[in-house]
């Protein structure tokens, strides 16, 4: 991949196949966990996981992205809700077939999805290895500058889009009644 | 001749009557019965001067005819150019000054007899617009701007046969002349589709060349050229099409003059005011039929089927009708079938190829025909209002003019010698035993038909005279005939007149020679005619008139005596032979049950259909089961789907995974 | 060889965050495997880019990180307001919008 000789190829396939291992078992903990924290914590873990590989690929604007706003932010976000709601006994379920049905389904997308991965497994594509690494800073500039170029519509739209997301999310918490007194009582 | 100043003044000959319908139908009303009279009649009478005036000119230069005065192209699509634009040449300029100046006749005489009735301005209105489709009719220069006027006819004579509309009788009989016409009018329209996408409308040279025509002088010298150039191949290939085409347009032209089998309008068109049948139903409209096919003259003589079968149907009419007339009472109907008799009669002088003999009868007939009509409307009139024969006679004292110029005209038509019926009818039969145009011995037969025909036609006439104004006065005693109003009888007398003097343009001394009136119409017919005569490689043999005319006297004279004989016989006698022939006389005086008939052929079964396409089809199939059944359907289908709304996230969720996985699926395969 | 492995990984974490929507009932839960799925899909638009060195699907994976935040905040706003004075938050609690 890189100039470097074989040593750091290996070790670049090693920190890849461990990070992917790692991304895997967040995953699971996260669905598998009945305690809300814990599962966030293997968001946590996922999250960080996927930030290495993309590292670990020479994606390093993407990475550092993922991991600054996805594991410093998103799942921080998602750690003070959790903390908000008190862990109550689960009740039985009001749909128990629901969950056999639904494991049926999910089953039947994993299946389509891995017939769907084998197909490409063949491509020459994937085969070829990861391109040359690109200087971090050159990556970071071309990135800016085809942002500016190509992408300026969809790169304001969603500053836009957040925006909207944020006044959204204060005024589903808040409820209409405190814009009309903005300075009065809770 | 000024083709410049002709173009102009030409289009007033029907203008100013369709000026007429504008102004006296919006301000009618307003202006007064006598202004409303006033106004249409002297519109027709301009229109009849405005003929005159083009007919001087255009005599002064009779080798310039016809003359084509193209305005504007009216259709101009696919090929297919359509002018509006008229024809002037002797048949036209003929038939305009009938149209018009038996129709200014006319329209004079109804100032008189529609006095006091409060449709008068509609009336007048009506009539000058009738007289406007006809002179459209007559002036066209090609078949599309002669079905306008053709259409426009029968229109017009829906509306004045319903004219007293608030009485069921006018109303069924206006909407039967105009469905049975209608019938006709199919026909026509598919001969003329025939026509336009046959060959014989692209013209090969000429200034339309390459374009589609239905202008008739286009079309006629193409055909022409097509059969002079090379008959073998037109034989083969186009004379089938043509026999079609033509057995089409007669089929229109049944229906139009009341032949077989499309006539049994005309006898109900007699609900009508009696200027309407004598304008409408004698002189004019019902002689469409024949010029139309004395127009398409060239058409029609190349094929000796056609020819055969007109020749025929017009000489099986005329005796069917003329039967029929003779047991008839009401005095308009003996008058409709003797119409339809005489019509008849052109049919014939048509079908054996002497057209110009046809469009001769053509004339006669509007004058005495309309003279009789006319007559009948002032016995109408002066009898308060009685039809029935059975109650008049005598008349002759209380309406002396009405009866001397009804006895002109009765004379007339029953081919009195000398008299304008007997040279017209004379030259059909003539010409149908020598003429060789119709196939087989269809002229022949035709000719014997049509004389038998000539002594049926003396004898009814002679029977309604007779009844009607001699012998003793069976009518109300209390309230005496009387004589009618000088608008109306000095139309009979000027129409009598006509009847007398009008036949004499048949008349020459040497029958080598051509009469007057041949002569003045050859110029028509004689190259159309003389291409067919050769392409059917057949020869008009010339043959003196004399044996024929006498045939015709002895025809006239004798059926004058049989009729005389039988009304001055003792009633005892008259009952004895009814009862004799009883079987016979039923079937005449039920008109051999043909309304019967057509009704049980066709208006049941129609009705019939009617009702099952409604009851089953409409309400059944398509109110229940399409419209009703689309609503329950999508009904149905709602609430089969309802089950999906269960308002649980996880199964939401679900499909959406589901679909999904159907979308990968289809993607990668 | 490689690549293939991650595009694997990111298929089975699509997986894993498809069942985690469909079989969990805490919300909150729910949001957070919907915020895996959209991790996977990161992952192959990020890795395609990688082997074929070109910048487009990074680009829609910064994009896309952009919108998953903003759908996390609006998300985690109507869960809280919702299921805010509840003892226990149970999804299949709320199925009034049916039929």
């Amino acid at each position: 991949m890189d100039v470097n000789g074989p040593i750091i190829g290996v070790i670049e396939n090693v920190v890849i196949g461990f990070f992917g291992f790692t991304a895997i078992i967040g995953a699971l903990i996260l669905v598998l966990q009945k305690n809300p924290v814990r599962a966030a914590l293997g968001l946590l873990l996922s999250m960080v996981s996927i930030g290495m590989l993309f590292l670990a690929e020479g994606a390093s604007f993407v990475g550092f992205v993922q991991l600054m706003i996805y594991a410093g932010a998103i799942v921080i976000l998602f750690l003070f809700a959790v903390m908000h709601f008190p862990l109550g006994r689960q009740k039985r379920p009001r749909l128990p077939h629901m969950d056999a049905i639904g494991f049926l389904g999910v089953v039947v997308l994993g299946i389509t999805m891995l017939i769907n991965l084998a197909l490409i497994f063949q491509s020459k594509l994937l085969a070829s290895g990861f391109a040359p690494r690109l200087h971090p800073n050159i990556e970071v500039k071309n990135i800016g500058l085809r942002f500016m170029d190509d992408w300026i519509y969809p790169f304001e739209l969603i500053s836009v889009l957040l925006l909207v997301g944020v006044i959204a999310a204060v005024y589903i918490t808040r409820g209409p009644g405190h814009l009309k007194n903005p300075g009065g009582d809770e | 001749m000024d083709l410049n100043l002709l173009q102009r003044i030409v289009p007033l000959i029907p203008l100013f009557p369709l000026a007429g319908w504008i102004l006296i139908g919006i301000f009618g009303r307003r202006m007064g019965h006598k202004s409303v009279g006033a106004l249409a009649t002297a519109l027709v009478f301009a229109s009849f001067a405005v003929g005159v005036f083009t007919f001087i000119t255009a005599m002064k230069a009779p080798g310039e005819l016809p003359a084509r005065l193209i305005y504007f192209d009216w259709v101009a699509a696919g090929g297919l150019v359509v002018p509006i634009g008229f024809q002037i040449d002797q048949l036209s300029l003929l038939m305009v000054g009938v149209v018009s100046g038996v129709g200014a006749l006319i329209h004079l005489y109804s100032t008189g007899y529609m006095k006091g009735d409060p449709g008068y301005p509609r009336f007048f209105s009506y009539l000058n617009l009738f007289t406007f489709f006809m002179l459209v009719l007559v002036l066209a220069e090609n078949y599309l701007l002669m079905f306008v006027g053709w259409e426009g006819v029968g229109l017009c004579s829906y509306l004045l046969i319903g004219f007293w509309y608030t009485n069921s009788a006018p109303t069924q009989a206006g909407k039967k002349a105009f469905i049975v016409n209608r019938i006709g009018d199919a026909g026509f329209i598919i001969g003329l589709m025939l026509l336009v996408t046959s060959p014989l409308a692209v013209p090969e040279h000429g200034t339309t060349e390459g374009l589609r025509t239905l202008s008739y002088q286009p079309l006629f010298d193409n055909v022409i050229h097509l059969i002079e150039s090379d008959p073998a191949t037109f034989t083969a290939t186009l004379a089938p099409l043509v026999t079609i085409i033509t057995i089409c347009l007669f089929f229109g032209a049944t229906g139009k003059s009341a032949q077989l089998p499309l006539y049994t309008w005309l006898p109900d068109a007699m609900e009508g005011p009696t200027p309407v049948s004598a304008l409408i139903h004698a002189a004019t409209m019902v002689t469409a039929g024949v010029y139309m096919v004395a127009r398409s003259h060239v058409l029609f003589a190349i094929s000796p089927t056609t020819m055969a079968i007109i020749a025929i149907v017009g000489a099986v009419t005329a005796i069917f009708a003329a039967t029929i007339a003779l047991v008839q009472t009401d005095i308009k109907r003996v008058l409709a079938y003797s119409t339809i008799s005489q019509l008849g009669y052109m049919f014939v002088g048509c079908g054996t190829g002497a057209f110009f003999a046809g469009i001769f009868h053509l004339m006669t007939h509007a004058f005495f025909k309309a003279c009789l009509f006319l007559g009948a409307g002032s016995v109408i009139i002066g009898c308060h209002h009685e039809q029935d024969m059975r109650k008049m006679g005598g008349l002759r004292k209380f309406m002396p003019i009405t009866a001397w110029t009804f006895l002109v005209a009765t004379l007339a038509i029953a081919g009195a010698p000398g008299l304008a019926g007997f040279f017209s009818k004379d030259t059909i039969l003539h010409e149908a035993f020598t003429l060789p145009f119709a196939a087989g011995s269809a002229g022949q037969f035709a000719g014997i038909v049509g004389y038998i025909t000539a002594l049926l036609t003396a004898g009814y006439m002679f029977r309604l005279y007779l009844r009607t104004f001699e012998g003793p006065y069976l009518g109300d005693e209390h309230h005496k005939p009387h004589e009618t109003l000088p608008s109306m009888t000095g139309v009979l007398v000027v129409l009598a007149i006509l009847s007398v003097l009008g036949g004499w343009v048949g008349f020459s001394t040497n029958y080598q020679q051509a009469t007057p009136i041949q002569a003045y119409l050859n110029p028509v017919f004689h190259h159309g005619v003389e291409a067919a005569a050769h392409y059917l490689e057949v020869e008009e043999v010339k043959s003196p008139p004399y044996v024929y005319m006498l045939v015709s006297i002895i025809a006239f004279a004798l059926g004058l005596f049989l009729m005389y004989t039988y009304i001055r016989q003792n009633p005892e006698i008259q009952r004895n032979l009814k009862l004799r022939y009883h079987a016979v006389y039923k079937m005449l005086w039920e008109k051999y049950r043909v309304d019967e008939l057509y009704a049980n052929l066709f208006t049941k079964p129609g009705t019939w259909l009617c009702g099952v396409l409604w009851k089953n089809v409409d309400e059944h199939v398509i109110d229940d089961g399409l419209v009703e059944g689309t609503g329950r359907a999508t009904e149905w289908l709602g609430q089969a789907i309802r089950p999906m709304q269960t308002g649980f996230l996880r199964s939401y969720a679900l499909y959406i995974v589901i679909g999904v996985a159907i979308l990968i699926l289809l993607a990668s395969v | 060889m490689m690549a293939f492995y991650v595009v694997a990984v990111a298929v089975l974490l699509i997986i894993i965050g498809a069942a985690g929507v469909v079989l969990r009932r805490n919300p909150l839960i729910i949001l957070m495997s919907i915020e895996l799925m959209l991790n996977g899909a990161n992952l192959i638009l990020v890795t395609v880019d990688r082997v074929s060195n070109t910048l487009d699907g990074t680009l829609f994976a910064t994009m896309l990180i952009g919108i998953a935040a903003a759908e996390v905040a609006v998300g985690l706003a109507m869960v809280v307001r919702i299921f805010r004075d509840e003892p226990v938050a149970d999804v299949d609690d709320y199925h009034t919008l049916n039929g």
